[in-house]
């Protein structure tokens, strides 16, 4: 329970000439894809992990987690000098913050969305730092029968607090863990799904699921909307990046709030930096005396939310730390890359590797700071990035993605794959399937089978096992209730509410 | 088609029941086991009943509630991107990096209408040059250039 050792095992971790540099190098793609039009996270991510194989897992996490956190700052960028969010979570920053850089403004919007994200990031670090190890002890007690109904909860989450529809979500889960299902099977050791190809022996690789749905996806569709937009951009001019003393005091408690909200709802499956962002937006414009300013430029709108999205990011670290439950498609991709380096994500990696942990955790600090520095000197060539035209980004992104999972199977067929689950991805956005629960299922699937043929087999046979272990009980009960609340027409309307945004 | 009003519904609906039965067939072939002994296809035939369920039930949601149609399907965009990857598979296991690079990226750029000749070449040049110096030289990845005893 000794916060500073522990930090101090973290430091010593990442404090060496390599790990600073990958963090530095993550923090920096991360900036730049989030400042580069249309290319996401989790997109990057996954174009990046099959060459992290060769890495050792701290470097390899060090690097990944930098690219999540930077995209939150990069994607700021855009979003309050071009009015692009070049995030999905940079979506309400554009309201104020756009606002602010037409008023000239541009530069204090600019240090608040910076000053705000670093305060969210040191706070997060020290809120993962003291709720990590209480949960990983919670969960050192859980057998199969706890396990199982957690990944249950962990799913069922997920979709209440996707957008669209509920069942057709809870399909894609399924889906997702069918996918999971394809390859060796462990216990029986014969090939499920395979259809006698060896190269499906090993399962599908995630790099070809994601890049596939995500990353093609992505490109037909902004291929597609190519028409529409101009093209042109439109870069507000940064002069001054002060804030003075008055702005501080008047972003400080905004950005207090939005850290807090979104450190709380960063920890919930499917909740992540989006919703945070929106929340914190709609909680300021609620409590403000002077609601009619948002929309106009006002800097609480800018404060709050970057400081939410990015507690929110780091935060949603925790059960994927502690529980190995994804609780986003990016935390879905850190588990795969933990698996390949061997490491079984759970409540165990923290007395097992404790100088993974704890680095992971000091390299989110580090990596703020040296985000903070690299964004507000550097904002000028961070711009220039976002005038690249998107024809050259599209095809760099196919040839990178078709070379890392070549290189990482060995194989021709998962590139076969890769453009199989890019066919398949268009197929379910044209029926309204949104894809990001299949990543989480087919990343829980494989332990979600396992714990289940456990508990079946120490109460030999009896499924009610779920229902009288009281843990395991609890959890199934959260699930089906908030099954139940979303089903319930009011709550309902205020979930598409809150999902939607406020944006009036 | 009066009857289906919801065409987005029907469609996810059939997706998953379909799905959910070829998978569940495959299940039983596996070996379903007993819950006291479960076997391979135990839990595969859980999720087939699942998918099968929840495919029946987005189906007759598709038949009431409010209209909506499947937009029309683009499927130019998504063809050339994927013959692109699909292309870049054949290529570099039988002739190396550099040709399935320039392959890809030639047919890839016919997604958007900024390109000219001039310029996909460079595009694909520049790209294979990057590629093979970074992923090759730079990483070590056990990735050929140039495979020359096919050519």
């Amino acid at each position: 329970m000794d916060l500073f050792g522990n930090l101090a095992i973290g430091f010593g971790a990442i404090l060496t000439p390599g790990n600073l540099f990958y963090c530095f190098l993550g923090a920096a793609l991360g900036t730049m894809i989030g400042v580069l039009p249309g290319m996401g996270p989790l997109v990057t991510i996954a174009l990046l992990l099959p060459f992290t194989f060769s890495l050792d897992p701290l470097s390899a996490l060090i690097m990944l987690s930098g690219i999540f956190y930077g995209a939150q700052y990069g994607g700021s960028t855009t979003a309050i000098l071009v009015n692009l969010p070049g995030e999905e979570s940079s979506i309400v920053t554009t309201l104020d913050g756009h606002q602010m850089a037409r008023q000239g403004r541009a530069g204090q919007a600019l240090a608040a969305a910076a000053i705000s994200s670093f305060f969210a990031g040191c706070v997060a670090t020290v809120v993962i730092g003291l709720a990590a190890p209480v949960l990983s002890q919670l969960a050192f007690r859980f057998g199969p029968a706890e396990y199982f109904s957690l990944m249950v909860f962990g799913l069922v989450a997920s979709v209440v607090l996707a957008h669209g529809s509920l069942l057709k979500a809870v399909g894609m889960v399924v889906l997702g863990l069918m996918l999971g299902t394809i390859g060796t099977d462990i216990q029986s050791g014969i090939q499920r799904y395979t259809f006698g190809v060896p190269a499906l022996a090993d399962g599908v690789h995630i790099a070809a699921i994601a890049m596939g749905v995500f990353g093609i996806g992505e490109i037909v569709r902004n291929l597609t909307n190519e028409a529409s937009s101009s093209g042109q951009v439109d870069v507000r001019p940064v002069e001054r990046l002060m804030l003075s003393r008055d702005d501080l005091k008047r972003m400080f408690a905004p950005m207090l709030r939005g850290t807090l909200l979104g450190a709380l709802l960063g920890v919930l499956p499917g909740g992540g930096a989006l919703l945070a962002s929106f929340s914190a937006y709609a909680v300021e414009k609620r409590i403000s005396k002077t609601p009619e300013k948002f929309g106009h430029g006002a800097l609480e709108g800018v404060a709050a939310p970057e400081a939410a999205n990015n507690a929110g990011a780091q935060t949603s670290f925790i059960p994927m730390l502690t529980l190995g439950i994804p609780s986003n498609p990016v935390m879905a991709l850190m588990i795969s890359a933990l698996i390949v380096q061997g490491i079984e994500p759970g409540p165990a990696v923290i007395t097992l590797h404790p100088t993974l942990f704890w680095g992971v955790i000091a390299s989110m600090w580090v990596g703020n700071l040296m985000l903070l520095m690299l964004n507000l000197p550097l904002v000028g060539i961070w711009v220039s990035l976002a005038r690249i035209r998107y024809c050259y980004i599209f095809p760099t992104v196919v040839i990178f993605g078709c070379i890392g999972i070549y290189a990482v199977t060995g194989s021709a067929v998962m590139i076969f794959m890769l453009a199989a689950f890019g066919v398949a991805g268009y197929l379910c956005r044209k029926l309204d399937c949104e894809p990001a629960p299949m990543i989480l299922g087919f990343i829980i699937g494989p332990m979600m089978e396992g714990h289940l043929h456990r508990a079946l087999i120490i109460s030999q046979g009896d499924p009610t096992i779920f229902l009288k272990e009281p843990v395991s009980a609890l959890m199934l009960g959260c699930a089906a209730s908030a099954l139940i609340a979303v089903l319930l027409p009011a709550i309902r309307r205020t979930r598409d509410e809150a999902l939607t945004g406020d944006e009036s | 088609m009066q009857i289906i009003r919801n065409q987005k519904d029907f469609g996810a609906g059939l997706m998953f029941t379909a799905i959910g039965l070829g998978y569940g067939v495959a299940a039983i072939g596996y070996g379903i086991g007993s819950p006291e002994r479960p076997g391979p296809g135990f839990f595969p035939a859980l999720l087939a009943l699942a998918s099968t369920g929840l495919g029946l039930a987005v189906l007759s949601k598709s038949l009431m509630g409010p209209r909506a149609r499947l937009e029309a399907f683009n499927p130019r965009v998504l063809g050339i991107v994927v013959a692109s990857v699909v292309a870049f598979g054949l290529i570099i296991p039988l002739f190396g990096m550099i040709p399935a690079i320039v392959i890809a990226v030639v047919i890839s750029s016919f997604g958007t209408r900024q390109f000219n000749w001039q310029r996909r070449l460079a595009t694909a040049a520049v790209l294979a040059v990057l590629c093979v110096a970074l992923f090759v030289y730079v990483l070590g990845l056990p990735v050929k250039p140039l495979n020359w005893e096919l050519m």
